[in-house]
Protein backbone atom coordinates (compact mmCIF):
# COMPACT_ATOMS: atom_id res chain seq x y z
CA UNK A 1 0.00 0.00 0.00
CA UNK A 2 2.85 2.57 1.04
CA UNK A 3 3.96 1.94 -2.82
CA UNK A 4 0.74 3.11 -4.09
CA UNK A 5 1.06 6.33 -1.67
CA UNK A 6 4.51 7.04 -2.47
CA UNK A 7 3.82 6.66 -6.65
CA UNK A 8 0.93 9.16 -6.10
CA UNK A 9 3.44 11.73 -4.73
CA UNK A 10 5.68 11.42 -7.72
CA UNK A 11 2.69 12.02 -10.02
CA UNK A 12 4.64 14.59 -11.40
CA UNK A 13 7.17 12.59 -12.73
CA UNK A 14 4.74 9.69 -14.31
CA UNK A 15 3.46 12.66 -16.24
CA UNK A 16 6.81 13.02 -17.44
CA UNK A 17 7.76 9.63 -18.10
CA UNK A 18 3.98 9.37 -19.84
CA UNK A 19 4.90 12.77 -22.53
CA UNK A 20 8.44 11.10 -22.95
CA UNK A 21 7.22 7.60 -23.91
CA UNK A 22 4.55 9.22 -26.50
CA UNK A 23 7.26 12.00 -27.55
CA UNK A 24 9.71 8.83 -28.42
CA UNK A 25 7.07 7.10 -29.81
CA UNK A 26 6.82 9.34 -33.02
CA UNK A 27 9.87 11.16 -32.98
CA UNK A 28 10.75 11.55 -36.96
CA UNK A 29 7.68 10.27 -37.75
CA UNK A 30 5.52 12.71 -40.45
CA UNK A 31 2.38 10.85 -39.90
CA UNK A 32 2.64 11.00 -36.14
CA UNK A 33 -0.44 10.33 -34.36
CA UNK A 34 -1.97 8.95 -37.82
CA UNK A 35 -0.12 5.79 -37.16
CA UNK A 36 -2.59 5.00 -34.37
CA UNK A 37 -5.27 4.04 -37.13
CA UNK A 38 -3.14 3.29 -40.03
CA UNK A 39 -1.52 0.40 -38.78
CA UNK A 40 -4.79 -1.17 -37.46
CA UNK A 41 -6.29 -0.49 -40.94
CA UNK A 42 -3.83 -1.64 -43.11
CA UNK A 43 -4.08 -5.03 -40.70
CA UNK A 44 -7.26 -4.85 -41.43
CA UNK A 45 -7.14 -4.32 -45.00
CA UNK A 46 -4.74 -7.57 -44.96
CA UNK A 47 -7.58 -9.82 -42.92
CA UNK A 48 -10.34 -8.28 -45.14
CA UNK A 49 -8.67 -9.41 -48.22
CA UNK A 50 -7.98 -13.36 -46.87
CA UNK A 51 -10.98 -13.68 -44.90
CA UNK A 52 -13.87 -12.03 -47.56
CA UNK A 53 -12.06 -13.16 -50.96
CA UNK A 54 -9.68 -15.90 -50.73
CA UNK A 55 -11.32 -17.96 -47.86
CA UNK A 56 -14.35 -16.23 -46.79
CA UNK A 57 -16.07 -16.03 -43.63
CA UNK A 58 -20.32 -15.62 -43.50
CA UNK A 59 -19.68 -12.94 -41.10
CA UNK A 60 -21.91 -9.82 -42.13
CA UNK A 61 -19.96 -6.51 -41.45
CA UNK A 62 -16.62 -8.33 -41.11
CA UNK A 63 -14.16 -5.68 -41.58
CA UNK A 64 -15.80 -3.00 -38.89
CA UNK A 65 -16.14 -5.72 -36.36
CA UNK A 66 -12.63 -6.58 -36.96
CA UNK A 67 -11.48 -2.95 -36.66
CA UNK A 68 -13.39 -2.44 -33.49
CA UNK A 69 -11.66 -5.68 -31.63
CA UNK A 70 -8.34 -4.98 -33.24
CA UNK A 71 -7.84 -1.44 -31.63
CA UNK A 72 -7.92 -2.95 -28.16
CA UNK A 73 -6.52 -5.68 -29.15
CA UNK A 74 -3.21 -3.94 -30.79
CA UNK A 75 -3.58 -2.01 -27.30
CA UNK A 76 -2.91 -4.68 -25.25
CA UNK A 77 -0.51 -6.53 -27.43
CA UNK A 78 1.90 -3.09 -27.55
CA UNK A 79 1.58 -2.16 -23.88
CA UNK A 80 2.69 -5.89 -22.89
CA UNK A 81 5.50 -6.00 -25.38
CA UNK A 82 6.35 -2.31 -24.25
CA UNK A 83 6.29 -3.16 -20.34
CA UNK A 84 7.96 -6.29 -20.65
CA UNK A 85 11.37 -4.54 -21.60
CA UNK A 86 10.33 -1.11 -19.79
CA UNK A 87 12.20 -1.89 -16.22
CA UNK A 88 14.96 -3.66 -17.90
CA UNK A 89 15.87 -0.36 -19.92
CA UNK A 90 15.87 2.08 -17.20
CA UNK A 91 18.30 0.04 -15.33
CA UNK A 92 20.71 2.91 -15.43
CA UNK A 93 18.66 5.35 -14.00
CA UNK A 94 17.88 3.22 -11.48
CA UNK A 95 21.29 2.83 -10.54
CA UNK A 96 21.59 6.69 -9.65
CA UNK A 97 18.13 8.09 -8.36
CA UNK A 98 15.36 6.99 -6.35
CA UNK A 99 12.02 6.89 -7.36
CA UNK A 100 9.17 4.93 -6.44
CA UNK A 101 9.88 1.66 -9.08
CA UNK A 102 6.28 1.28 -9.74
CA UNK A 103 6.52 4.23 -12.05
CA UNK A 104 7.85 3.00 -15.13
CA UNK A 105 5.47 0.32 -15.53
CA UNK A 106 2.31 2.51 -14.77
CA UNK A 107 4.26 5.08 -17.54
CA UNK A 108 3.85 2.32 -19.67
CA UNK A 109 0.57 1.57 -19.07
CA UNK A 110 -0.27 5.41 -19.55
CA UNK A 111 0.97 5.87 -22.22
CA UNK A 112 -0.32 3.39 -24.22
CA UNK A 113 -4.09 4.26 -22.88
CA UNK A 114 -3.40 7.81 -24.14
CA UNK A 115 -2.36 6.10 -27.39
CA UNK A 116 -5.38 3.98 -27.79
CA UNK A 117 -8.11 6.51 -26.46
CA UNK A 118 -6.52 8.75 -29.52
CA UNK A 119 -7.04 5.84 -31.52
CA UNK A 120 -10.54 5.17 -30.19
CA UNK A 121 -11.49 9.04 -31.36
CA UNK A 122 -10.33 7.99 -35.10
CA UNK A 123 -12.49 4.93 -35.22
CA UNK A 124 -15.43 6.58 -34.09
CA UNK A 125 -15.24 9.05 -37.33
CA UNK A 126 -14.72 6.18 -39.56
CA UNK A 127 -17.72 3.93 -38.22
CA UNK A 128 -19.52 7.59 -39.00
CA UNK A 129 -18.33 7.67 -41.97
CA UNK A 130 -19.25 4.18 -42.97
CA UNK A 131 -22.89 4.68 -41.69
CA UNK A 132 -22.50 2.06 -39.07
CA UNK A 133 -25.29 2.18 -36.83
CA UNK A 134 -23.83 1.64 -33.63
CA UNK A 135 -25.66 -0.70 -30.85
CA UNK A 136 -25.74 1.90 -28.11
CA UNK A 137 -27.26 -0.63 -25.52
CA UNK A 138 -24.31 -2.82 -25.08
CA UNK A 139 -22.11 0.46 -24.21
CA UNK A 140 -22.50 -0.44 -20.77
CA UNK A 141 -20.52 -3.75 -21.35
CA UNK A 142 -18.02 -2.30 -23.51
CA UNK A 143 -16.79 0.07 -20.69
CA UNK A 144 -17.14 -3.17 -18.44
CA UNK A 145 -14.82 -4.95 -20.85
CA UNK A 146 -12.30 -2.21 -21.31
CA UNK A 147 -12.04 -2.27 -17.30
CA UNK A 148 -11.59 -6.35 -17.44
CA UNK A 149 -8.50 -5.88 -19.93
CA UNK A 150 -7.11 -3.20 -18.36
CA UNK A 151 -6.94 -4.98 -15.16
CA UNK A 152 -5.98 -8.09 -16.45
CA UNK A 153 -2.99 -5.91 -18.78
CA UNK A 154 -1.62 -3.80 -16.05
CA UNK A 155 -1.20 -7.02 -14.15
CA UNK A 156 0.77 -9.18 -17.26
CA UNK A 157 2.81 -5.56 -17.90
CA UNK A 158 3.93 -5.28 -14.11
CA UNK A 159 4.69 -9.37 -14.03
CA UNK A 160 6.74 -9.23 -17.61
CA UNK A 161 8.57 -5.74 -16.53
CA UNK A 162 10.05 -7.16 -13.45
CA UNK A 163 10.92 -11.06 -14.41
CA UNK A 164 12.12 -9.13 -17.57
CA UNK A 165 14.99 -7.98 -15.63
CA UNK A 166 16.08 -11.11 -14.55
CA UNK A 167 15.72 -12.97 -17.68
CA UNK A 168 15.44 -11.44 -20.75
CA UNK A 169 14.20 -14.63 -22.31
CA UNK A 170 10.65 -13.31 -21.81
CA UNK A 171 10.83 -10.61 -24.09
CA UNK A 172 11.94 -12.53 -26.82
CA UNK A 173 9.22 -15.58 -25.66
CA UNK A 174 6.07 -12.97 -25.69
CA UNK A 175 6.18 -11.99 -29.23
CA UNK A 176 5.11 -15.71 -30.28
CA UNK A 177 2.49 -15.58 -27.25
CA UNK A 178 1.16 -12.87 -28.32
CA UNK A 179 1.16 -13.95 -31.97
CA UNK A 180 -0.27 -17.11 -30.55
CA UNK A 181 -3.20 -15.35 -28.47
CA UNK A 182 -4.23 -13.48 -31.43
CA UNK A 183 -5.53 -16.57 -33.18
CA UNK A 184 -7.07 -17.84 -30.12
CA UNK A 185 -8.79 -14.81 -29.40
CA UNK A 186 -11.90 -13.18 -31.12
CA UNK A 187 -10.30 -10.79 -33.49
CA UNK A 188 -9.80 -12.03 -36.81
CA UNK A 189 -11.41 -14.94 -36.56
CA UNK A 190 -14.80 -14.19 -35.13
CA UNK A 191 -16.05 -15.91 -32.19
CA UNK A 192 -19.54 -17.28 -33.58
CA UNK A 193 -17.46 -18.96 -36.28
CA UNK A 194 -14.93 -20.01 -33.75
CA UNK A 195 -17.50 -21.49 -31.19
CA UNK A 196 -19.77 -22.86 -34.02
CA UNK A 197 -17.15 -24.67 -35.42
CA UNK A 198 -16.04 -26.35 -32.33
CA UNK A 199 -19.73 -27.65 -31.79
CA UNK A 200 -19.86 -29.13 -35.77
CA UNK A 201 -16.70 -30.91 -35.29
CA UNK A 202 -17.39 -32.78 -32.16
CA UNK A 203 -14.72 -31.24 -30.07
CA UNK A 204 -15.21 -32.01 -26.26
CA UNK A 205 -17.42 -29.28 -24.17
CA UNK A 206 -14.30 -27.54 -22.52
CA UNK A 207 -12.81 -26.74 -25.94
CA UNK A 208 -15.72 -24.26 -25.55
CA UNK A 209 -14.82 -23.41 -22.05
CA UNK A 210 -11.50 -22.98 -22.51
CA UNK A 211 -11.35 -20.69 -25.45
CA UNK A 212 -13.71 -18.40 -22.95
CA UNK A 213 -11.49 -18.42 -20.32
CA UNK A 214 -9.52 -16.79 -22.31
CA UNK A 215 -9.46 -13.42 -20.15
CA UNK A 216 -9.14 -11.42 -23.50
CA UNK A 217 -12.48 -13.29 -25.26
CA UNK A 218 -15.00 -11.77 -22.97
CA UNK A 219 -13.43 -7.55 -23.46
CA UNK A 220 -13.18 -8.95 -27.62
CA UNK A 221 -16.78 -10.06 -27.63
CA UNK A 222 -17.70 -7.18 -26.06
CA UNK A 223 -15.91 -4.47 -28.01
CA UNK A 224 -17.86 -6.56 -31.31
CA UNK A 225 -21.23 -6.10 -29.58
CA UNK A 226 -21.35 -2.50 -30.75
CA UNK A 227 -21.78 -3.37 -34.03
CA UNK A 228 -24.90 -4.84 -35.38
CA UNK A 229 -24.97 -8.60 -36.63
CA UNK A 230 -27.28 -7.72 -39.67
CA UNK A 231 -27.70 -4.81 -41.93
CA UNK A 232 -30.84 -3.93 -41.91
CA UNK A 233 -33.46 -1.33 -41.88
CA UNK A 234 -34.15 -1.80 -37.71
CA UNK A 235 -29.99 -1.83 -37.59
CA UNK A 236 -29.68 -5.33 -36.93
CA UNK A 237 -30.64 -7.59 -34.54
CA UNK A 238 -28.29 -7.80 -31.63
CA UNK A 239 -25.24 -9.67 -31.33
CA UNK A 240 -25.04 -10.95 -27.80
CA UNK A 241 -28.33 -12.40 -28.55
CA UNK A 242 -26.60 -14.84 -30.91
CA UNK A 243 -23.77 -15.19 -28.51
CA UNK A 244 -25.91 -16.29 -25.90
CA UNK A 245 -27.12 -19.12 -27.96
CA UNK A 246 -23.69 -20.21 -28.50
CA UNK A 247 -22.40 -19.84 -24.76
CA UNK A 248 -25.74 -20.37 -22.38
CA UNK A 249 -23.92 -19.22 -19.45
CA UNK A 250 -22.64 -16.04 -21.26
CA UNK A 251 -22.26 -13.93 -18.21
CA UNK A 252 -20.50 -16.07 -15.77
CA UNK A 253 -17.82 -15.71 -18.61
CA UNK A 254 -17.83 -12.21 -17.54
CA UNK A 255 -17.18 -13.23 -14.25
CA UNK A 256 -14.66 -15.43 -14.30
CA UNK A 257 -12.87 -12.73 -16.76
CA UNK A 258 -12.99 -10.66 -13.58
CA UNK A 259 -11.90 -13.18 -10.83
CA UNK A 260 -8.94 -13.93 -13.63
CA UNK A 261 -8.00 -10.74 -14.05
CA UNK A 262 -8.14 -9.63 -10.61
CA UNK A 263 -5.40 -12.47 -9.26
CA UNK A 264 -3.40 -11.52 -12.36
CA UNK A 265 -2.98 -7.97 -11.17
CA UNK A 266 -2.39 -8.96 -7.59
CA UNK A 267 0.15 -11.45 -8.48
CA UNK A 268 1.74 -9.04 -10.90
CA UNK A 269 1.65 -6.63 -7.68
CA UNK A 270 3.22 -9.14 -5.32
CA UNK A 271 5.95 -10.57 -7.85
CA UNK A 272 6.71 -6.65 -8.97
CA UNK A 273 6.96 -5.64 -5.25
CA UNK A 274 9.40 -8.34 -4.22
CA UNK A 275 11.51 -8.14 -7.23
CA UNK A 276 12.14 -4.21 -6.94
CA UNK A 277 14.73 -3.45 -4.75
CA UNK A 278 17.35 -5.71 -6.70
CA UNK A 279 16.27 -3.98 -10.06
CA UNK A 280 19.92 -1.45 -9.85
CA UNK A 281 21.86 -4.58 -9.12
CA UNK A 282 21.34 -5.88 -12.57
CA UNK A 283 22.71 -5.03 -16.01
CA UNK B 1 15.99 -3.43 5.62
CA UNK B 2 15.17 0.10 4.90
CA UNK B 3 13.03 1.94 6.77
CA UNK B 4 11.92 5.51 5.67
CA UNK B 5 9.62 7.76 7.70
CA UNK B 6 8.49 11.74 8.17
CA UNK B 7 11.04 13.92 9.26
CA UNK B 8 9.44 14.73 12.47
CA UNK B 9 8.69 11.29 13.57
CA UNK B 10 11.61 11.51 16.14
CA UNK B 11 14.99 9.69 16.31
CA UNK B 12 18.27 10.43 14.22
CA UNK B 13 18.34 11.69 10.40
CA UNK B 14 20.24 8.62 9.38
CA UNK B 15 20.72 5.56 11.38
CA UNK B 16 22.61 2.99 9.99
CA UNK B 17 22.66 -0.51 11.52
CA UNK B 18 25.30 -3.25 11.19
CA UNK B 19 25.34 -2.47 7.25
CA UNK B 20 26.91 -4.99 4.93
CA UNK B 21 26.26 -4.79 1.35
CA UNK B 22 27.64 -7.89 -1.13
CA UNK B 23 27.13 -8.25 -4.86
CA UNK B 24 27.78 -11.14 -7.07
CA UNK B 25 30.05 -10.21 -9.86
CA UNK B 26 28.92 -8.84 -12.61
CA UNK B 27 30.61 -11.94 -14.88
CA UNK B 28 28.83 -14.58 -12.70
CA UNK B 29 25.36 -13.01 -13.02
CA UNK B 30 22.24 -15.25 -14.04
CA UNK B 31 21.16 -13.39 -17.32
CA UNK B 32 19.36 -16.26 -18.98
CA UNK B 33 17.24 -19.43 -17.90
CA UNK B 34 20.04 -21.08 -20.24
CA UNK B 35 22.59 -20.15 -18.25
CA UNK B 36 20.68 -20.72 -15.33
CA UNK B 37 20.15 -24.08 -15.70
CA UNK B 38 23.27 -25.09 -17.29
CA UNK B 39 24.74 -23.56 -13.23
CA UNK B 40 22.07 -25.75 -11.61
CA UNK B 41 23.49 -28.54 -13.65
CA UNK B 42 27.33 -28.20 -13.03
CA UNK B 43 25.74 -27.38 -9.07
CA UNK B 44 27.31 -24.36 -8.90
CA UNK B 45 24.99 -21.39 -7.39
CA UNK B 46 26.25 -18.10 -7.85
CA UNK B 47 30.05 -18.53 -5.59
CA UNK B 48 32.11 -15.18 -6.91
CA UNK B 49 30.58 -12.80 -4.20
CA UNK B 50 31.97 -9.33 -3.37
CA UNK B 51 31.94 -7.56 -0.09
CA UNK B 52 31.62 -3.34 -1.24
CA UNK B 53 30.59 -2.76 2.56
CA UNK B 54 31.41 -4.73 5.25
CA UNK B 55 29.28 -3.84 8.77
CA UNK B 56 28.95 -0.06 9.01
CA UNK B 57 27.23 1.87 11.83
CA UNK B 58 26.69 5.01 12.62
CA UNK B 59 23.82 7.58 13.53
CA UNK B 60 23.55 11.04 11.92
CA UNK B 61 21.63 13.95 14.20
CA UNK B 62 19.07 16.33 12.30
CA UNK B 63 21.73 19.24 10.39
CA UNK B 64 24.91 17.13 11.32
CA UNK B 65 27.67 17.10 8.25
CA UNK B 66 29.34 14.15 7.82
CA UNK B 67 32.40 13.77 5.32
CA UNK B 68 33.16 10.01 3.75
CA UNK B 69 36.61 9.82 2.57
CA UNK B 70 38.93 6.28 1.24
CA UNK B 71 40.29 5.27 -1.71
CA UNK B 72 38.26 3.79 -4.80
CA UNK B 73 36.34 1.05 -4.20
CA UNK B 74 36.35 1.32 -0.44
CA UNK B 75 32.27 1.12 -0.38
CA UNK B 76 31.96 5.27 -0.32
CA UNK B 77 29.83 5.08 -3.45
CA UNK B 78 27.78 1.96 -2.38
CA UNK B 79 27.09 3.47 1.28
CA UNK B 80 25.64 6.31 -0.10
CA UNK B 81 23.42 4.57 -2.72
CA UNK B 82 22.17 2.69 -0.17
CA UNK B 83 20.98 5.73 1.91
CA UNK B 84 19.25 6.87 -1.12
CA UNK B 85 17.33 3.57 -1.37
CA UNK B 86 19.01 1.97 -4.66
CA UNK B 87 20.52 -1.05 -3.66
CA UNK B 88 18.93 -2.91 -0.60
CA UNK B 89 21.80 -3.76 2.33
CA UNK B 90 22.27 -7.37 2.17
CA UNK B 91 22.60 -7.56 5.99
CA UNK B 92 21.84 -4.21 8.62
CA UNK B 93 19.08 -1.86 9.11
CA UNK B 94 18.85 1.73 7.25
CA UNK B 95 16.82 4.17 8.60
CA UNK B 96 15.92 7.81 6.99
CA UNK B 97 13.52 10.61 8.25
CA UNK B 98 13.03 13.00 6.07
CA UNK B 99 12.82 13.69 2.35
CA UNK B 100 16.51 12.52 0.64
CA UNK B 101 17.94 13.90 -2.25
CA UNK B 102 20.75 12.14 -4.08
CA UNK B 103 23.37 13.12 -6.40
CA UNK B 104 25.04 10.10 -7.28
CA UNK B 105 26.99 10.92 -10.18
CA UNK B 106 27.55 13.28 -12.82
CA UNK B 107 24.20 13.75 -14.96
CA UNK B 108 22.24 11.26 -13.24
CA UNK B 109 18.29 11.53 -14.16
CA UNK B 110 19.18 14.08 -16.87
CA UNK B 111 18.06 13.45 -20.23
CA UNK B 112 20.50 14.60 -22.51
CA UNK B 113 17.96 15.48 -25.25
CA UNK B 114 16.03 18.07 -23.33
CA UNK B 115 16.71 21.72 -22.43
CA UNK B 116 18.64 22.19 -19.16
CA UNK B 117 14.66 23.96 -18.67
CA UNK B 118 12.76 20.86 -19.18
CA UNK B 119 15.62 18.72 -17.05
CA UNK B 120 15.47 21.01 -13.95
CA UNK B 121 11.75 20.08 -14.11
CA UNK B 122 12.05 16.30 -14.93
CA UNK B 123 14.65 16.31 -12.32
CA UNK B 124 12.58 17.53 -9.89
CA UNK B 125 9.78 15.25 -10.46
CA UNK B 126 12.51 12.67 -9.83
CA UNK B 127 13.26 14.11 -6.32
CA UNK B 128 9.60 13.58 -6.01
CA UNK B 129 8.44 17.78 -6.18
CA UNK B 130 5.73 18.62 -8.87
CA UNK B 131 5.76 20.86 -11.61
CA UNK B 132 3.98 23.93 -9.21
CA UNK B 133 6.26 23.70 -6.61
CA UNK B 134 9.42 23.54 -9.22
CA UNK B 135 7.86 25.87 -11.13
CA UNK B 136 8.48 28.58 -7.91
CA UNK B 137 12.08 27.43 -7.49
CA UNK B 138 12.56 27.74 -11.01
CA UNK B 139 14.07 31.11 -11.20
CA UNK B 140 16.79 30.69 -8.20
CA UNK B 141 17.68 27.69 -10.19
CA UNK B 142 18.13 29.46 -13.04
CA UNK B 143 20.27 31.68 -11.61
CA UNK B 144 22.03 29.50 -9.50
CA UNK B 145 23.46 27.74 -12.34
CA UNK B 146 24.50 30.82 -14.29
CA UNK B 147 23.92 28.45 -17.24
CA UNK B 148 21.76 31.93 -18.68
CA UNK B 149 21.07 31.41 -22.50
CA UNK B 150 22.94 27.48 -22.31
CA UNK B 151 19.15 26.26 -19.94
CA UNK B 152 17.28 26.90 -23.41
CA UNK B 153 19.79 24.52 -24.98
CA UNK B 154 19.83 20.18 -25.19
CA UNK B 155 21.92 18.99 -22.52
CA UNK B 156 24.30 17.35 -25.17
CA UNK B 157 25.20 20.02 -26.03
CA UNK B 158 26.38 20.82 -22.43
CA UNK B 159 30.06 20.05 -20.93
CA UNK B 160 30.86 18.07 -18.04
CA UNK B 161 31.25 20.94 -15.65
CA UNK B 162 27.61 22.68 -16.94
CA UNK B 163 26.00 19.33 -16.50
CA UNK B 164 27.51 19.34 -13.01
CA UNK B 165 26.49 22.69 -12.15
CA UNK B 166 22.78 22.14 -13.10
CA UNK B 167 22.37 19.22 -11.05
CA UNK B 168 23.85 20.73 -8.04
CA UNK B 169 21.91 23.96 -8.11
CA UNK B 170 18.41 21.87 -8.57
CA UNK B 171 19.88 19.35 -5.59
CA UNK B 172 20.19 21.99 -3.21
CA UNK B 173 16.97 24.02 -3.88
CA UNK B 174 14.52 21.28 -3.02
CA UNK B 175 14.86 21.86 0.18
CA UNK B 176 15.57 18.02 0.85
CA UNK B 177 16.09 16.96 4.23
CA UNK B 178 18.93 14.91 4.10
CA UNK B 179 21.02 15.49 1.20
CA UNK B 180 23.68 13.17 -0.17
CA UNK B 181 26.39 14.37 -2.39
CA UNK B 182 28.71 12.14 -4.31
CA UNK B 183 32.24 13.70 -5.89
CA UNK B 184 29.64 16.40 -7.16
CA UNK B 185 32.17 19.45 -6.65
CA UNK B 186 34.97 17.45 -8.29
CA UNK B 187 34.10 19.60 -11.97
CA UNK B 188 33.05 22.67 -11.43
CA UNK B 189 35.49 25.26 -11.41
CA UNK B 190 36.95 27.08 -8.22
CA UNK B 191 34.13 30.40 -8.78
CA UNK B 192 31.29 27.82 -8.65
CA UNK B 193 32.76 25.03 -6.04
CA UNK B 194 33.14 28.56 -3.78
CA UNK B 195 29.57 29.36 -4.48
CA UNK B 196 28.33 25.53 -3.88
CA UNK B 197 29.87 25.26 -0.28
CA UNK B 198 28.43 28.84 0.56
CA UNK B 199 24.60 27.55 -0.50
CA UNK B 200 25.56 23.96 1.40
CA UNK B 201 26.45 26.36 4.58
CA UNK B 202 23.02 27.72 3.83
CA UNK B 203 21.45 24.87 3.47
CA UNK B 204 22.73 23.08 6.53
CA UNK B 205 21.83 25.92 8.24
CA UNK B 206 18.21 25.31 7.37
CA UNK B 207 18.59 22.07 9.32
CA UNK B 208 19.27 19.87 6.00
CA UNK B 209 21.59 16.29 6.83
CA UNK B 210 24.34 16.36 4.16
CA UNK B 211 26.56 13.51 3.89
CA UNK B 212 29.49 14.28 0.96
CA UNK B 213 31.61 11.81 -0.26
CA UNK B 214 34.76 13.36 -1.56
CA UNK B 215 38.68 13.06 -2.29
CA UNK B 216 39.11 16.90 -1.76
CA UNK B 217 39.81 16.59 2.14
CA UNK B 218 39.98 20.26 2.49
CA UNK B 219 36.93 20.62 0.98
CA UNK B 220 35.65 18.17 3.60
CA UNK B 221 37.31 19.40 6.73
CA UNK B 222 35.70 22.71 5.65
CA UNK B 223 32.06 21.51 5.21
CA UNK B 224 32.37 18.51 7.85
CA UNK B 225 32.73 18.72 11.28
CA UNK B 226 32.54 15.06 11.50
CA UNK B 227 34.41 12.20 9.12
CA UNK B 228 34.45 8.52 8.26
CA UNK B 229 37.40 6.66 6.62
CA UNK B 230 36.42 3.70 4.53
CA UNK B 231 38.55 1.09 3.60
CA UNK B 232 37.95 -1.79 2.32
CA UNK B 233 34.32 -1.83 2.96
CA UNK B 234 34.73 -1.11 6.64
CA UNK B 235 34.76 2.14 8.37
CA UNK B 236 38.18 2.28 10.42
CA UNK B 237 37.69 5.47 11.79
CA UNK B 238 35.16 7.37 12.76
CA UNK B 239 35.40 11.07 14.32
CA UNK B 240 36.31 15.01 14.07
CA UNK B 241 37.46 15.57 10.20
CA UNK B 242 41.13 17.03 11.16
CA UNK B 243 41.86 13.89 13.18
CA UNK B 244 40.63 11.96 10.71
CA UNK B 245 42.37 13.12 7.53
CA UNK B 246 45.27 13.39 9.42
CA UNK B 247 45.59 9.89 9.94
CA UNK B 248 43.99 9.00 6.59
CA UNK B 249 46.98 11.08 5.30
CA UNK B 250 49.44 9.51 7.36
CA UNK B 251 48.54 5.90 6.29
CA UNK B 252 47.88 6.82 2.59
CA UNK B 253 49.27 10.13 1.53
Amino acid sequence: MTDLVESWQYRALLVNFIRRDLKVRYKNSFLGFAWSLLNPLCQMLVYVLVFRYLYPVPTPNYSVKLLVAMLPWLFFSQALMDGASSVASQVFLLKKVYFPRLLIPMATMGSNLVHFFLGLAVLAAYLALRGVTVQWVNMPLVVVGLLLQTTFLFGLVLLTSAVCVYYNDIKFMLGTIVQMWLFLSPVMIPPELALHGIESRGLPAFAKALYMLNPMAPPLIAYRSLIPQETGANGGNNYLTLMGHLVPNLSTYYYLCAAISLVVLVIGFLVFRRLQWHFAEQG
Amino acid sequence: MWGASAKDSGGPAVLVEHVSKRFVLPHERVVTIKGAALRALRGRSGADRFTAVSDVSFTLEHGERLGIIGANGSGKSTLLSMIARIYPPTTGRIVTRGRVCGLLGLGAGFNMELTGRDNIFLNGALFGLGTREMAKRYPAIAEFSELGEFLLAPMRTYSSGMVSRLGFSVAVHVDPDILLLDEVLAVGDEHFRAKCLQRLDEVCAGGTTVVLVSHQLAEITRLCPRTIWMHKGEAVMDGPSEEVTQQYLLKCG
